[in-house]
């Protein structure tokens, strides 16, 4: 009749007793395991969505610094423009140990006379071939990279030629990478030569259509055609069509050319716009800056932080680090919301837990003091009294948790379609969500997340994952635990005599 | 030799500034095969004093010893595991517990060596004490309270202890009762050498003990 036996004696000859018990653990665990897979289904569609996108960072403006700085300066008499970040900083920063590779580029919008853009058939009837379009339907971008950043990192594919050499990027030869789709419009071929053109226009003071005054033809050897791979999240997305069409036929109409070209072409621009202009010498020399885009592939995902603390301080005023992650936490913001109110009923959940579940095994033991004491006043190692209460305790509540833990994922899913699922869903009606998704399209091109609400739903899943189970046994019995050791502490440290009393 | 003996034993109950004394400076003696009862008026503090020897409470002062040994050096947890067995008046069974299955948790508590059937043994002792085998599984919240003293003795006895220790054994069962019981204690000094040691308020039990102590104003004195 050891402590183990009597434990199960008590639990199955006091059945109303372990029922009651059996039936407050059981409510509360439920609602401990709904919050837990709730924060799990977020925490792990926040893992899976970055580690698809793996970790792509560029610096650009903080708008929120500018406008704050813009608010506490509204004549803009004190407030300097920030100068970017020149060529030789970002060239330090890939030195950085975080850095993967990475990539400073450049883009000028080009026209042509005899090249015929490709058109998006869904995009068709915005485009005219009289419209102005023509004079900036291409765009020339210029890489420092000879083996092309999109096509090493397999968001876009080589299907016929090479990519660049190094000494081609150097001098900037007239040669070009262009897309699929641009080649089949156009007929051409690797080997083939194109033109495209620069345009100063002359804009009439009165408004209307400008005039043409002079163009400046561009030669260029294809040397390279490739295809931009649409990702799954791409083809996904249905949130806005004519915007995902839009991106496609931008894409499509990029011709990739060294650095230098681009540099040329927007000085040639320059100059013309320029030449007669009454401005100060100061200010055409800051017109004339170049203005690289970076790009910084990162080791993982894990090293943001990091490349973020090491790079920030290096930085101009008003400039800061951008990852293509970034927009994660405003498409997900609905999970992001449900994951800290399930947190919050988590805290809630332990601390009632606790404080109940101590109640209701204070209101056992002042029924069981008294068996306590005899138990004492045999003798018995104190170790073993609280081990008898302990084993009674945690028998049903390993029960009640285990039964719970099935019930309250259930719970969690019902809950999430509610709150997660919808929420993301009527989100996704709206195409113009926010801003930031564009800004990242423009700033990150092929390495933008385009993440919908219909992905962030999609990899939303409450599982039975072991990391799930593991913390919700350790979160259930621990408070289970607890609730019954600390009580039970306070009765054993008596002398039996008061504990009989 | 002195089995059991209390020396310089003071115990208070402190009321604001005040202390309320029960036991003064007392020393006594406890032999083995001696059944003693403990006399006093209601209050005297007959149920603390037995408290102390039974290591239910612990003396403010003064020592208790048990073969000449401290009760405290030796564990007042293992003191009561192995070196006595203890009655109480309101009997302290497990209710949920059978008559057997509460002899059987003494015996699973003890250190002491016990045969090897310990539920042959428990029955067989249920049985001496007067309860038959067919009582003996029945729930002890199911038997009668001169029943449930005699589960309650069978425990006592079922560690093999040198010291009974008993609280008014026979505070609620009828006259009949209650000379079984004394005849019970007398065998188990005599024909077992085991030192009893009873308190009671009963005129009529003190008379059978080989000797009676009473217990007046703090001080046990002695009654041939």
């Amino acid at each position: 009749m050891n402590y183990l036996k009597r434990a199960l004696l008590s639990i199955s000859r006091k059945k109303t007793k372990s029922l009651l018990l059996f039936a407050i653990i059981f409510i509360l665990g439920n609602v401990m395991a709904g919050a837990i897979a709730i924060r799990q289904g977020a925490d792990n569609v926040e893992q899976n969505i970055k580690s698809q996108l793996g970790a792509v960072v560029t610096i650009d403006i903080d708008q929120k610094e500018i406008e704050k700085a813009m608010m506490e300066d509204p004549t803009g008499m004190s407030f300097d423009w920030p100068e970017p970040p020149n060529f030789e900083l970002l060239q330090s920063i890939s030195t950085s140990a975080y850095v993967k590779s990475y990539d400073f580029t450049t883009q000028s919008q080009v026209g042509s006379e005899n090249l015929k853009a490709w058109v998006d058939p869904e995009m068709g009837q915005y485009i005219s071939e009289d419209s102005m379009d023509k004079y900036w339907m291409y765009t020339i971008k210029g890489t420092q990279y000879a083996p092309v950043l999109s096509i090493e990192e397999g968001k876009s594919r080589l299907l016929d030629g090479r990519t660049f050499k190094p000494e081609e990027i150097e001098k900037g030869s007239s040669v070009v990478l262009i897309s699929k789709l641009l080649a089949d419009v156009n007929d051409l071929k690797v080997g083939d030569n194109m033109v495209v053109s620069t345009y100063i226009l002359d804009w009439p003071e009165s408004g209307g259509t400008p005039t043409e005054t002079e163009r400046r033809d561009l030669p260029l050897e294809i040397i390279g055609i490739y295809e931009p791979i649409e990702s799954s999240q791409d083809q996904n997305s249905s949130g806005n069509k004519m915007y995902y069409s839009d991106d496609k036929q931008s894409k499509a109409n990029t011709l990739i050319v060294p650095n230098l070209i681009v540099i040329n072409e927007q000085r040639a621009q320059n100059e013309q716009w320029l030449k007669d202009a009454e401005i100060p010498e100061e200010e055409k020399e800051r017109a004339n800056q170049v203005y690289y885009q970076s790009l910084y592939i990162l080791k993982s995902p894990d090293d943001i932080k990091a490349f973020k603390e090491e790079t920030m301080p290096l930085l101009p005023d008003f400039y800061t680090i951008i990852t293509n992650s970034d927009s994660y936490s405003i498409i997900a913001a609905p999970v992001e919301q449900t994951s800290k109110l399930a947190t919050y009923v988590l805290y809630v959940a332990i601390g009632a837990s606790i404080l109940i579940i101590s109640l209701v095994v204070l209101l056992f033991l002042r029924d069981r003091k008294h068996e306590l004491g005899i138990y004492m006043s045999l003798g018995e190692h104190r170790s073993k009294v609280i081990s008898q209460i302990v084993i009674e305790v945690m028998l049903v509540a390993l029960l009640a948790i285990s039964l719970s833990l099935i019930t309250g994922n259930f719970l969690a899913q019902g809950l999430s379609n509610t709150m997660v699922r919808d929420q993301l869903m009527a989100e996704n009606q709206d195409p113009y969500q926010d801003s930031t998704i564009y800004e990242e399209q423009w700033r990150f091109n092929e390495f933008a997340a385009n993440i919908s609400s219909q992905d962030i739903s999609d990899n939303y899943q409450i599982a039975f994952s072991p990391a799930y189970i593991s913390l919700f046994f350790l979160i259930g019995l621990g408070t289970v635990l607890v609730s019954t050791v600390v009580p039970m502490l306070y009765i054993v440290r008596l002398n039996p005599k008061k504990v009989l009393m | 030799m002195a089995i059991l003996e209390t020396k310089n034993i003071t115990y208070y109950y402190q009321d604001g500034d005040a202390r309320r004394y029960i036991l003064q400076d007392t020393s006594v003696t406890f032999k083995k095969g001696v059944f003693y009862t403990i006399l006093g008026q209601s209050g005297s503090g007959k149920t603390t004093f037995l408290s102390l020897i039974s290591a239910l409470d612990s003396p403010i002062e003064g020592s208790i010893l048990y073969q000449g040994q401290d009760i405290k050096e030796i564990g007042y947890d293992e003191y009561r595991r192995n070196k006595v067995g203890i009655i109480f008046q309101s009997y302290n069974l497990i209710p949920y517990l059978t008559a057997l299955e509460n002899v059987m948790v003494a015996m699973s508590i003890t250190e002491n060596p016990l045969p090897d059937n310990p539920k042959e043994v428990a029955y067989n002792l249920l049985d001496y004490i007067g309860l038959a085998k067919t009582k003996a599984d029945r729930p002890v919240t199911k038997l009668s309270g001169g029943e449930q003293q005699r589960v309650a003795i069978a425990r006592a006895l079922a560690t093999n202890v040198d010291i009974i220790l008993a609280d008014e054994p026979t505070g609620n069962v009828d006259e009949a009762m209650e000379l079984e019981i004394v005849n019970i204690f007398k065998k188990l000094a005599h024909e077992h050498n085991k030192c009893v040691i009873v308190v009671t308020h009963s005129k009529e039990v003190a008379d059978r003990s080989d000797e009676t102590l009473y217990l007046y104003k703090g001080s046990l004195k002695s009654h041939e």
